[in-house]
């Protein structure tokens, strides 16, 4: 029974003690970016986007939301807004590098936790880290990656193949895989440059997937549009 | 019992758009009962306007609904995401806009849907001063005020107004106030009522 008991406890570890970064191959020399590392493939200036928002929970269950979003990639700020198809506003903040400050929050947006959860989930799919990134270099796939430390200890890696290829993975301080964010490639670009839609997955045994479709997207000032370049080769 | 309390918070997120398929027009409640007695099936395009303080211009939504006497009802958004909401014998369905065409939607908020059909069924008889989740006042020219009588509920809609058309049995607009400055506005346009509707639209999508 002690070993059998000793057994449980080894097979809860084995996640933890096994999660690690994926290896990066380090670029050589005088190819490696040196800065402003893929920035490109966030928005940049101010933006009000509408997304519509397919929310999938672990049960499975299946509900559409409209989100607004207006954004500013130079003040790191965001007002967030979501909306029943209807139009009845469930949620509702702003933050601010930062600061956040909720205006409205209903039932389930109203629990523990909730609206940290999408400040962070919009930060990942809207901004860029903004802090510098610790190391670069290649996947084992191949895939072009960006490291990037992140405040509560966890990591952010960008990994790129060119403008329209890219996705975000996140990972706590244990190194375990929380967050993935990618365009979904079929889906195309909108005229501005962005993807047409988006699919952030939270990891885990309480995880969620939202997809999120653009359906509107209007400069708040003028932008320039989005470049067709390889980031990690912009320097 | 906090869950059943949570979907009917999330059912009565739909009721303010169920209210605008209320019929009459009528200078007191009795004429307004009287003139919705009339009314077997309404056929409206509708625009909804969504105003909040940071938007400089409303978000607009466009669509469709149907209702037909005594529990059938259709409401499809068109634009800018496609989705249609179907009750019919008891059924209620959800289907919306994905990547791979119209999808049936999945959530507990549908289940508790009967609980609105109910309170539709009150407010088509003109029966909106025997509502239980709303006291209604009667104004002049034609304005019906709609007020949650559940405090946790005035969180969610502070009030709701309603402006009847001058042809009896039709309604103008509705707004649908979250707080001053967050507000609905829906006016509706075509609108045929007593015309027969085929069930399918009731069943089926598209």
């Amino acid at each position: 029974m002690i070993h059998l008991s000793r057994l449980l406890f080894l097979l809860m570890c084995l996640p933890i003690a096994c999660s690690h970064l994926p290896d990066i191959q380090s670029t050589p020399p005088g190819a490696a970016p040196s800065g402003g590392c893929l920035t490109s493939i966030f928005p940049q200036g101010d933006w009000q986007l509408l997304h519509a928002i397919e929310a999938t929970g672990p049960s499975g269950g299946k509900q559409t939301l409209l989100g607004l979003s207006q954004i500013s990639s130079h003040k790191r700020s965001a007002h967030c807004v979501m909306m029943t198809l209807e139009g009845m506003v469930l949620f509702q903040a702003t933050f601010d590098d930062g600061a956040l400050s909720v205006q409205r929050a209903v039932a389930p947006f109203d629990r523990p936790g909730m609206a940290e959860g999408i400040v962070e989930d919009l930060r990942m799919i809207f901004f860029s880290p903004g802090r510098p990134h610790i190391q670069t270099g290649r996947l084992p796939d191949g895939m072009r990656v960006c490291r990037y430390p992140l405040p509560d200890g966890g990591t952010q890696d960008i990994e790129t193949q060119d403008q329209t290829h890219w996705v975000i993975h996140r990972y706590d301080r244990r190194h375990r895989l929380i967050r993935t964010v990618r365009p979904v490639s079929d889906q195309g670009r909108s005229e501005q440059g962005m993807p047409n839609q988006i699919l952030l997955e939270a990891h885990g045994l309480v995880g969620y997937q939202l997809r999120m479709s653009l359906v509107e997207a209007q400069p708040l000032t003028y932008q320039p549009k989005l470049k067709k370049v390889n980031p990690c080769d912009s320097n | 019992m906090r869950n059943l309390q949570k979907i009917r918070h999330k059912t009565h997120l739909l009721l303010p758009l169920i209210a605008v398929l209320c019929i009459g027009w009528a200078g007191s409640w009795d004429e307004l009962k009287s003139t919705a007695g009339t009314v077997t099936s309404v056929k409206a395009a509708f625009r909804q306007e969504k105003h909040l303080k940071i938007l400089a211009r409303p978000l607009v939504s466009e669509g469709v609904f149907y209702y037909q006497a005594p529990r059938s009802l259709r409401w499809e958004y068109t634009h800018p995401v496609q989705s249609i909401l179907l009750m019919h014998e008891g059924s209620v369905k959800r289907y919306v806009q994905t990547a791979s065409g119209l999808e049936m939607e999945r959530s507990a908020g549908l289940d508790a849907m009967q609980v609105v059909i109910d309170e539709i069924t009150r407010w088509l008889q003109g029966r909106f001063d025997e509502s239980e989740m709303f006291a209604a006042r009667l104004e002049g020219a034609g304005r019906i005020v709609l007020t949650p009588k559940e405090e946790g509920f005035k969180a969610i809609i502070q009030w709701i107004e309603i402006n009847l058309a001058e042809k009896p049995g039709m309604i103008r607009d509705v707004v649908i106030f979250e707080s001053p400055e967050a507000y609905t506005h829906m006016l509706f346009s075509d609108t045929t009522l007593n015309t027969p509707i085929d069930a399918s639209i009731f069943r089926e999508v598209p």
